[in-house]
């Protein structure tokens, strides 16, 4: 692959001229060279194993997804089921897991909607990728300041604003698959300082027109082809001013998804199984000096969730009925954070309160109404942590949560972190950590087989403890090591109750299950002042369920990547390359899913200074891989794309 | 496969266009154009000593870049001098005062000191410019861009050219 260049980047280059020499036109004109040659992140002092993965990381390798930056993430992989996408955390990917443990913020706000607490991070994610500066993930619990499902990692997505994005902008691309994606932004900054942004999204594909899966090729049943049944639209707006201190924004995004999978257990083949979910939000924050001695952010928010299924089922006499599902809610939501340096010690305090004001579940066809029920739920949370310098070099970091919650009581989450810094450039952490996740309305209401047996949950929780390792080594490179241990316990997960004649099949949720997941993982990252930049990682996890000791279903032992990309300066272009390989795993009848590994190659070019050019080449190597099946689909692994392109240009006026 | 890596090569090849000038670097673009700022702006002719101070607050990278940069330079026949602001440090002594990035805390604290004095501020933040600094250079769309607070300049007593105010992005 790379050979192929290796012509074109051997181009006698002509020296670069000392900017000093240029007039102060050529200077605001001059194309800079990439801020991958810095290092996206320093040695961090934050009580937690960090990840920053940056807008240009993102253009660089030509991402079109908040799954698809999260799968290049140490640790990390993502699941698609044909209807959503779900994340991978260091061996754990429950089957059925709408991302509920795993907590995504957009600039703060919480995303995890209070009805599945699902991380939208595929196409239903409300913030185009291109308006993303950067996203923050961090490894391990962080429930000790951010409540429930902050339970394997927080991911915390910043967007752009008005100074990072400025003028009219047109993002467009085309691709395999009849692919279309447009995005529209204005970003403005006015002379006081104050800055807006706005931009609106269209997503369009046809998805994969042909799927073959076996499970449904039988005699009587058909030929296990799907045809045109993967289509995949959004529509998404978003808009953002800072005023001063405080900054206003908001979000909205609509999704619809065919599904071509005949998931819980439909009629493969109908065409007409589909997903719909619906976000918005309205988030205001004011971040600045509260009185003479303390700093700290204030922070309102609104929420609402709207989901829609339709699900075409074989009544036999009563022939085919659509069976369907909704739901909604609106959330309002108040966080105050206040920090103060009092001598060697940064003082941390917090509270937050989250009330689901309608909180509703329904599903019927045509003969009757299965469910329907509001159940609004009120969140109550208060902070504190510390970090206090023992001595130079040496940081101790304290925190501890208490939240109550309406339907099931309080839950207590502390951690605590050594964080020694024997140089400048290296830090060794020392880490405890304890979260939880509060079983969501889906849970606790959905399935009629709970109200009839009078089952309850209480929280998940999870128990870990991290060794983290990070170190400069020279100019250019920069290792992460980190060896950890997990102990999940009560989790919640999906049973069925054998019975005659129960709603919903007797499918139910309990608190019956631990998981213990034991690892380590490596990176290895460089930046050069020519623009060139590498990495590397691997990651290792053996994790098996408490009770039978076998490994969790869905669970990689071995995950990799490589990543470089490289200005070819002659053309003015970069070529990004990437490669990722994720272990074998196991589906839940206990077979295997081959492992396999994935390359992604994008070009970019800048025709001028105001247009760019961008050749995206996804499964470049054509793998044909599988994801695991969930316990709603008869099939055991769900296949996935081949090699796929899309074409793009960004216009910026 | 061979087939793709061709056609991107062609593709790449076939429509880009050899650029001017080779890509350059950010920090050394940032030194340059902090030496060039200072030709379009007039002082008060009782602020100027024999000396043109420039005080520095930003990482050592930079603050490295920048003293090379103004090596054995010359801004109006006056010799540039570079000075690295200390923690302890609470006036500048200068006539122009760099304030990077991550140098938020102290940021305040020196925009506090400088203002409505003839010192020509400059820091990279929005943040920055609302708290009453001058010039903010910043990386946008692999470039560098330009804001100039004017309000805050003549306040300092500052005159900046037209010149100037035509680079910047926006001006009051």
């Amino acid at each position: 692959m790379i050979a192929a260049f290796v012509p074109c980047s051997a181009h006698a280059q002509p020296s670069p001229p000392d900017p000093t020499t240029l007039d102060i036109e050529q200077l605001f004109d001059v194309e800079l060279t990439s801020t991958a040659s810095k290092f996206s992140q320093e040695v961090t002092h934050a009580p937690a194993s960090v990840t920053v993965v940056t807008a240009e990381q993102i253009r660089q390798h030509g991402y079109r997804t908040l799954a698809d930056i999260l799968g290049g993430v140490r640790g990390f992989y993502t699941t698609y089921d044909r209807n959503y996408t779900y994340v991978g955390v260091r061996g754990f990917a429950r089957p059925g897991d709408y991302n509920t443990r795993v907590l995504l913020l957009v600039d703060g706000h919480r995303l995890n909607e209070p009805i599945y607490d699902m991380a939208p991070i595929g196409t239903d994610f409300p913030i185009d990728v291109a308006l993303i500066e950067r996203v923050e993930v961090i490894r391990g619990p962080g429930s000790s300041l951010y409540g429930t499902s902050a339970f394997f990692a927080v991911v915390n997505v910043l967007t752009k604003t008005g100074s990072s994005a400025p003028g009219p902008r047109v993002d467009a691309s085309v691709g395999s698959q009849a692919t279309r994606r447009a995005t529209v932004s204005v970003g403005r900054v006015f002379a006081n300082g104050n800055e807006v942004l706005v931009a609106g999204s269209g997503y369009d594909s046809a998805g994969n027109s042909r799927l073959y899966f076996p499970e449904f090729d039988a005699p009587g049943i058909g030929d296990g082809i799907a045809i045109n049944a993967d289509g995949d639209r959004s529509a998404s707006m978003q808009a953002q001013a800072v005023v001063g201190r405080v900054r206003f924004s908001g979000a909205l995004i609509d999704r619809a998804k065919r599904i071509p999978t005949a998931s819980f257990l439909t009629v493969f083949g109908d065409g007409r199984e589909r997903t719909e979910d619906t976000r918005a939000y309205a988030d205001v924050a004011y971040a600045g000096p509260f009185g003479q001695k303390w700093t700290g952010v204030a922070r309102g928010g609104i929420d609402y969730y709207g989901y829609s299924g339709a699900y075409p089922f074989d009544y036999g006499a009563d022939g085919i009925v659509i069976s369907n599902d909704s739901s909604h809610s609106v959330q309002l939501s108040g966080e105050l954070t206040l920090n103060r340096r009092v001598d060697r010690h940064v003082v941390t305090l917090g509270t937050e309160v989250r009330r689901a004001m309608h909180n509703h579940q329904r599903a019927w066809d045509v003969f009757a109404t299965q469910l329907d029920t509001e159940n609004p739920s009120t969140v109550l949370g208060v902070y504190a942590q510390d970090e206090i310098t023992l001595r130079p070099g040496l940081l101790f970091n304290a925190g501890l949560r208490l939240d109550h919650h309406d339907a099931f009581g309080s839950s207590l989450t502390p951690r605590a972190g050594l964080v020694l810094l024997p140089r400048r450039q290296s830090a060794i952490k020392l880490l405890y950590g304890r979260a939880f996740r509060a079983p969501n309305s889906y849970e606790l209401y959905y399935y009629g087989t709970m109200q009839e047996y009078g089952f309850t949950l209480a929280p998940e929780t999870i128990e870990t403890t991290e060794v983290v390792w990070e170190e400069y080594v020279g100019a250019h490179l920069r290792a992460a090591v980190s060896v950890f241990s997990y102990e999940a316990d009560h989790l919640i997960s999906q049973r069925m109750l054998v019975a005659p004649g129960l709603l919903g099949g007797g499918i139910y949720f309990a608190n019956d299950s631990s998981s213990t997941a034991r690892g380590a993982d490596a990176e290895i990252e460089g930046g050069w002042s020519n623009g060139l930049s590498a990495a590397a990682g691997y990651s290792y996890v053996r994790a098996r369920d408490g009770a039978t000791h076998a490994v969790l279903s869905n669970s990689p032992r071995h995950l990799a990547h490589v990543r470089v990309s490289s200005p070819i300066k002659p053309l003015a272009s970069r070529l990004g390359l990437e490669l990722r390989g994720v272990g074998e795993r196991r589906s839940l009848d206990g077979g295997l899913v081959p492992g396999f590994v994935v390359g992604n190659a994008t070009a970019t070019t800048s025709l001028s200074k105001k247009l760019d050019l961008e050749l995206g080449v996804y499964n470049v190597l054509d793998t044909g891989y599988a994801d695991p099946g969930a316990e709603e689909h008869a099939q055991r692994a769900i296949r996935q794309d081949g090699r796929t392109a899309r074409v793009r240009i960004i216009a910026r006026f | 496969m061979r087939t793709v890596c061709l056609l991107m090569a062609v593709l790449v090849g076939v429509i880009s266009r050899v650029h001017l000038y080779a890509q350059l670097d950010e920090g050394l673009v940032k030194a340059a154009a902090l030496l060039k700022v200072a030709l379009f702006v007039d002082w008060p002719a009782t602020s100027m000593n024999d000396r043109f101070v420039i005080a520095v607050a930003a990482d050592e990278e930079f603050s490295q870049t920048l003293i090379a940069a103004a090596r054995g330079r010359k801004l109006n026949n006056r010799e540039v001098m570079v000075r690295r602001l200390v923690d302890s440090d609470e006036t500048c002594g200068c006539q122009m005062l760099f304030v990077g990035v991550r140098e938020d805390v102290r940021s305040t604290m020196l925009l506090r000191w400088a203002r409505r004095k003839p010192v020509l501020t400059v820091g990279e933040t929005t943040a920055f410019l609302r708290e009453g600094g001058i010039v903010r250079l910043f990386r946008a769309d692999d470039r560098l861009r330009l804001q100039i607070n004017n309000k805050s300049a003549e306040d300092a007593g500052l005159k900046i050219s037209s010149r100037l105010l035509q680079l910047a992005d926006q001006t009051p």
